[in-house]
């Protein structure tokens, strides 16, 4: 799937809707707690007790094509919006298909696996989530 | 730390969401106010907060159920902000059910999602004219005509809000039972979280309010962000690795609550035959193990390693298709061992009963159970029972009294009043079977097994209580821990669950800790079980979050704690509830345990009374606390209103 060799990927049956997965990567990225600014989202039933669906960045590379102003790259295998020459024309964000791409500020953010060690997978006791 | 004294004072609060939003649902109208930064130095936030507030906004003895009471929702700075097991809110009020102090805590996401609208209080005041919910998010607060909700289950009501106004919403309200406004319904939250106890479900019911939905995109925003990681970092993992993770794992991870079946079986305090004994041959068949066998997934409230919740399902019998969240151990013993049921698929469905009616299932349980020892002694016939043949383990008989309780038909109208005023009602000496403290039915321990339990059940501020200050270092002997604590003199007497011997020192120190974690606020797991989390873990959490430093000093969260604790006690003084209350049924003192590993004990409370007074820096004479107590804690407020009541003593100058 995709591009790239990595990306997260989701194994429902293990996520227990903790949402620390959000809160940690809204941290990492922002220094906030904000579920809303994570850049994988979680939806879980609690209804059900299973988890119904998630947003997460597929490293498909759409938005690297997309990119009037060339400020998408591939960097380790993984793509990176690079803020310093981003236009905040947020294109990225009407052609991600999977709504992966968060705005905060006027500017697009999108998971770019933590420079290779994802911080929602470490936090994801369970293991429902990983990168591969 | 950066930045002058001045500039921290003038400083905006950090883990906090820094605003009181006041709903008045008669004018529907609201307000919001700033935080002030004091109260959250002195009070934390969660119960701490919200008992300053309701101390001022109520005047002693009105009548719980009219619109002046508040319905206070609080989150405390842990609240969505990445700490241990802190996806908890506290819901607070003067209780229904009790007529003192009430307060009741949910899992789920509600908590976090005020916190993400920007609020770290809800106070909600007044009646609306007609059935309503109130819909909260970050930009608008939204009074919405639920006439059509009115009637409709939990889940129901959840689901067609949801359908509404957005999934991204939580959501915590009432069913059938707490617009019938029984005494002891809960709400629910997030479908099958309860704040299950002192009968909150019936102060919204009494408001007309169905429902409060909630979702949020603010920032909780950090003081320290590099520093608190490294906090987080240090103490989050000790859910995974470290001493405790594997027992927390193998026991709460993989069992829930449920565990405690046969764990409570095992020392001879687990509720059986409406608390007759403390031991169930039949135990085995309404254990964790057997309770595996409904569940369909495993759950976590938010921000939580431990993951205890869990969702089941009944098979194919006569219960078919009963899915709902739980059974927890409250519920396993209330509706199992202590009627002598061992069908675990009509446990299921009358905790599906109870989650979709809106019924605190510790308190229906314990009802229930009088019912069916009255019915026994004699004491009530078939006809007052509409028919109803409610002998031991008849499943049949409880299920229908459930539903006669939250439809508040034919007995169920009195039973609904609770145990204490329905045994006042029936008379005939029934009192003896009515286990409560304070009006609050008992929970699921049992005083002669565990002796602590009877200091905890008595001194506690909302009765009959398990999550105020039930101490584990004694139950499961913790060596170790109680060596810590307590010093290394006293580990043999404290970790004796039969010895009275400084059960009121450990009470004490429990209910102060307690009081914290309600307001910081965290689970009672990682705090009461595994004992993980101690005065000094809060200590290390709170300033690189919140900015106060003076939360850093263990000195200092000792107080607070105290402070908050004093307070709650003293809001039940002010409401004429002091320590002639604080007694126990005579059944667990009284009464030897008949059977089991703890034959023959009964609890003996005074002892434990007396120490936990002397600890509290309270006259047991007179059950009032000192004035020098109140004076160090800064309740200054507090000692010149109890004064217009009470003759407050004062040490005397040789002591």
């Amino acid at each position: 799937m995709g591009l790239q060799s990595k990306h997260l990927v989701v194994d429902s049956r293990l996520c227990t809707g903790c949402g620390l997965c959000e809160l940690i990567c809204s941290f990492t990225k922002f220094k906030v707690f904000n579920p809303r600014k994570s850049l994988i989202r979680i939806n879980y039933s609690y209804e059900l007790g299973f988890l119904e669906g998630t947003i997460i960045c597929t490293q498909c590379g759409k938005c690297l094509a997309a990119c009037p102003t060339g400020a998408i790259h591939i960097v380790n295998d993984v793509v990176r919006i690079d803020h310093s020459t981003c236009t905040g024309c947020l294109t990225c964000v009407a052609v991600c298909p999977n709504n992966a791409l968060v705005v905060v500020d006027g500017m697009p953010y999108k998971c770019d696996l933590c420079g290779g060690n994802p911080q929602c997978v470490r936090f994801c006791v369970r293991g429902a989530l990983n990168a591969s | 730390m950066l930045g002058s004294a001045l500039e921290v004072h003038s400083m905006p609060l950090k883990g906090y969401a820094g605003k009181v939003l006041y709903v008045d649902l008669t004018k529907q109208k609201y307000l919001v106010e700033e935080l002030p930064e004091h109260l959250a130095k002195s009070y934390v936030g969660g119960s701490g907060l919200a008992a300053y507030l309701l101390w001022n906004l109520i005047n002693a003895n009105i009548d719980p159920l009219r619109p002046e009471n508040p319905l206070i929702i609080a989150t405390g700075p842990a609240t969505g902000a990445l700490a241990p097991s802190s996806g908890r809110f506290a819901i607070i009020s003067k209780s229904p059910l009790t007529n003192m102090w009430a307060e009741s805590h949910s899992g789920g996401a509600f908590g976090p999602q005020v916190k993400y609208a920007g609020y770290d209080i809800i106070v909600i005041t007044g009646k609306a004219s007609k059935p309503t919910s109130l819909i909260v998010d970050d930009s608008s607060i939204t009074f919405h005509n639920s006439a059509t909700l009115w009637g409709l289950n939990t889940r129901d009501t959840v689901n067609e809000l949801r359908s509404s106004f957005g999934k991204d919403y939580h959501v915590m309200c009432i069913g059938p039972a707490g617009e019938k406004l029984v005494k002891f319904a809960s709400i629910m939250v997030d479908y099958y979280r309860a704040a299950g106890r002192t009968g909150l479900g019936a102060l919204m019911g009494s408001k007309n309010l169905k429902a409060v939905a909630v979702r949020g995109s603010r920032d909780v925003e950090v003081h320290d962000p590099d520093k608190y990681l490294e906090v987080i970092e240090d103490i989050l993992w000790r859910n995974t690795e470290g001493p405790w993770a594997l027992p927390a794992q193998l026991s709460l991870g993989r069992y829930g609550t449920s565990n405690l079946v046969t764990a409570m079986n095992a020392i001879g305090r687990l509720p059986t035959k409406n608390h007759w004994t403390g031991y169930w041959e039949l135990a085995d068949r309404i254990s964790g193990e057997e309770l595996l066998k409904y569940r369909v997934s495993r759950g976590s409230c938010f921000s939580c390693m431990i993951m205890c919740k869990h969702i089941t399902k009944t098979g194919d019998g006569r219960y078919e298709g009963a899915l709902s969240g739980g059974p927890e151990y409250e519920t396993i013993a209330a509706l199992g061992s202590n009627l002598l049921i061992s069908n675990m698929e009509a446990i299921l469905y009358m905790n599906y009963l109870c989650n979709l009616y809106g019924l605190d299932t510790i308190s229906t349980g314990k009802v229930v159970s009088y019912v069916f020892e009255c019915y026994e002694r004699g004491i009530l016939s078939k006809d007052e029972l509409g028919g109803l043949n409610p002998v031991w383990g008849d499943e049949e008989s409880a299920i229908e009294l459930i539903k006669l309780i939250a439809e508040r038909r034919g007995i169920g109208d009195i039973l609904a009043e609770g145990v204490l005023r329905t045994s006042e009602i029936i008379g005939r000496g029934s009192d003896i079977y009515a286990l409560h403290v304070k009006g609050l039915e008992v929970s699921a321990q049992d005083p002669r097994g565990h002796k602590s339990v009877g200091c905890t059940w008595a001194i506690s501020v909302r009765g009959a209580d398990h999550l105020r200050s039930l101490t584990t270092v004694d139950e499961l002997g913790y060596r170790d821990i109680a060596a810590e604590r307590f010093g290394h003199d006293k580990v043999d007497d404290v970790c004796d669950r039969l010895s009275e011997k400084y059960k009121g020192m450990i009470v004490k120190d429990q209910e102060d800790l307690f009081a914290l974690v309600d307001s910081v606020i965290m689970c009672k797991y990682g705090t009461m079980w595994p004992p993980m989390y101690y005065f000094d873990f809060i200590a290390k959490l709170l300033p690189p979050l919140t900015g106060i430093k003076e939360f850093g000093d263990v000195k200092n969260l000792r107080t607070i704690a105290e402070r908050i604790a004093n307070l709650k006690r003293c809001f039940n003084l002010r409401e004429g509830v002091g320590k002639e209350s604080e007694k126990l049924p005579k059944r667990f003192t009284e009464e030897p345990m008949p059977t089991g590993p703890s034959k023959g004990q009964v609890c003996d409370l005074e002892p434990m009374l007396e120490e936990y007074y002397r600890e509290r820096g309270w006259d047991y004479g007179t059950g009032l606390p000192y004035v020098e107590t109140l004076e160090r804690l800064e309740l200054h407020y507090v000692v010149n209103t109890l004064k217009k009541k009470y003759n407050l003593p004062r040490h005397k100058p040789w002591q």
